[in-house]
């Protein structure tokens, strides 16, 4: 079974940012084309189209998240309502990096098979 | 200026701005978004899930997309969870607050009725204690009117420039909240005064069975006013002065403000203007379909003169009797062939909204929309079937003197106009003003709250597809029995 011998950690990027796609390096040169593999290729590639879909369609459920500075009131109840639109943007943001990170390891991934199947 | 709105009505309880009823959109849009994206990863999972990866020697960073994907999956489950709830408190707290403030109201009713009984009982006595110095009063009054004969006139333009250098007194909610309260108590001053019980005068105001109120003390001044020369009716007449080519249908409540006529005097004395506006819309095919604009009170003269757009119609139309300026737009409506079947939206400013509102619950009329502007009509129940925008200003008497809001089918507008601002010096009532109506309008234009962009789509849509074949302004007068 192939391996690589080294692979780059999907953290540390920046939220919405997206690297470049490059094959990860194998011990390897190409070997027979292996349905299984083919396979995962091809659900993998899939799952890079509709990872896309879902990240823009979050991007824009973010992008219409309120500010949380309801002009007509105030106190706990404002404070309280803030906090909460606040803590949703937040972790729509991590939901945001999430789904473009595995889009960037299925692109990731796609391009190793590739490679691998010559 | 103060540019926030609140919004209620449109058949519910709640009352909030317009900024938290979008907000609350927003975030059901948001969980929606997030309902969808939840289950949209699900289906991405079942793509590639891990074991088979595995099993088929998938590199490394496939696994790390499968942990990714699992992770987004949790952060949404809990996230859409959030959003929902918050949706949720921003919808209950604009209900309780609606459910709150109708409680307050009527509390306030209540001890406002309770407060007019007591003053109409003392009426007989605080009269009796005054009776001695009327005579000489009277007398003074009559002298002075033979001295000065044009003397009650500047008194009543004395009063109009106190006013306007004071307006403050009445342009501030506080105010207008207490004339709201005194106009609904008007029948209770009448039967505390005649000494009816209170039990009596409770169960038949608008506290009760609602049988006597606001119409009804309205059509006791109409009926005894004529007795002293006041508010007395007369026939009306009713011409077409200008009729041009109709141009684009009106879009949004600003757009249709700007076409209600305006009927004013002149520097020397003259009237100019119109009093109606119709607009006929035409489509092969399709019956013809009307727009009808209704301007505000002229002559705030409690004597008719020769506009019927007066006091006189303002007091009658609040009756509920057929007031000289319900009749002049009626007039004009039969002039311009409107039946009964004939679809037609009702706008007006200030009277003109009271007549627009009139007409449009009145069954009459196949009515497919009303707007009434700065209008007295919290006792007349408009909209339900058709689409009724009401706006009103919180620190404008104007639309108080038609007491407490009766019905919840029509959506409300409301705004401070002076609100952290100062009133311009020399108006009675500034807030009553056409031009912060536009402003009002505008802003109601770009809302964002779903009732109300429903409703005004729905006026819009009105004339859709149609032509605006003729605008045709009429002018009405008052003329002798």
């Amino acid at each position: 079974m192939p391996r690589s011998v080294a692979r780059a950690s999907p953290r540390g990027r920046p939220p919405g940012s997206i690297a470049r796609v490059n094959a990860e390096p194998t011990l390897s040169a190409a070997i027979p084309p292996d349905p299984a593999l083919l396979a995962a290729g091809a659900a993998l590639a899939a799952q890079r189209a509709a990872l896309a879909v879902a990240a823009g369609r979050l991007e824009s459920a973010r992008a219409r998240v309120p500010a949380g500075a309801a002009d007509s009131w105030r106190g706990v109840a404002q404070r309280a309502y803030a906090a909460g639109v606040n803590d949703l943007g937040r972790g729509l943001d991590e939901a945001i990096h999430s789904v473009r990170l595995a889009q960037q390891c299925s692109a990731r991934a796609v391009a190793t098979i590739a490679v691998r199947m010559g | 200026m103060s540019d926030s709105l609140t919004i209620s009505g449109g058949g519910s309880y709640a009352v909030a701005s317009d900024t938290l009823f979008t907000d609350a959109q927003a975030l059901e849009a948001v969980r929606d978004e997030l309902s969808w994206a939840a289950a949209a990863l699900g289906r991405i999972d079942s793509l590639a899930g891990e074991p088979a990866l595995r099993g088929a020697g998938a590199p490394p960073s496939a696994i790390d997309a499968e942990r990714e994907i699992a992770r987004a999956r949790h952060l949404l489950g809990s996230l859409d969870d959030r959003a929902g709830a918050l949706a949720f408190a921003l919808r209950a707290s604009a209900e309780g607050y609606g459910r709150a403030d109708a409680a307050a109201r009527r509390v306030a009713q209540d001890l406002a009725a309770s407060l007019g009984y007591s003053l109409g009982a003392l009426l007989p006595v605080l009269a009796a204690v005054a009776a001695p110095a009327l005579p000489p009063l009277l007398a003074g009054v009559l002298v002075g009117s033979l001295v000065f004969p044009d003397g009650m006139r500047r008194a009543a333009d004395g009063l109009g420039d106190w006013l306007g250098s004071n307006n403050r007194l009445l342009t501030n909610p506080v105010a207008v909240t207490l004339i709201r309260n005194g106009v609904m108590s008007i029948d209770d001053v009448i039967g505390g005064a005649l000494g009816v019980p209170p039990a009596f005068v409770r169960t038949l105001g608008a506290e009760g069975l609602g049988v006597a109120g606001v119409a009804s003390s309205a059509g006791l001044f109409t009926a005894l006013g004529p007795r002293a020369g006041l508010l007395a009716e007369t026939a009306v007449a009713t011409h077409p002065r200008v009729q041009r080519d109709g141009g684009p249908p009106p879009r949004g409540l600003a757009e249709r403000l700007d076409r209600i006529p305006q009927r004013v005097t002149t520097a020397d004395g003259e009237p100019a203007g119109q009093h109606v506006r119709i607009e006929r819309y035409t489509a092969p095919g399709r019956a013809d379909r009307f727009e009808v604009y209704i301007t505000g009170t002229a002559d705030f003269s409690p004597r008719a003169g020769a506009d019927p757009f007066d006091l006189t119609s303002d007091v009658g139309t609040m009756a509920g009797l057929p007031a000289g300026a319900v009749r002049a737009v009626e007039q004009a409506m039969r002039q311009e062939g409107i039946t009964a079947a004939s679809p037609v939206q009702f706008t007006g400013y200030s009277q003109g909204g009271l007549i627009a509102a009139t007409l449009g619950a009145s069954g009459d009329y196949n009515t497919q929309g009303v707007v009434a502007i700065g209008s007295p009509t919290g006792q007349i129940a408009v909209g339900g079937d058709y689409p009724a925008v009401l706006l009103e200003h919180t620190d404008d008497l104007v639309p108080a003197l038609g007491g407490n809001r009766s019905g919840h089918d029509a959506i409300l507008v409301e705004r401070e106009a002076f609100a952290g601002r100062e009133t311009p010096d020399g108006v009675a009532v500034p807030a009553h003003d056409r031009g912060e109506y536009r402003r009002t309008a505008q802003l109601a234009d770009e809302a964002g709250s779903a009732q109300l962009t429903r409703a005004i789509d729905r006026l819009d849509g009105f004339t859709a597809g149609m032509t605006n074949e003729t605008a045709t302004s009429y002018v009405a007068e008052r003329v002798a029995r």
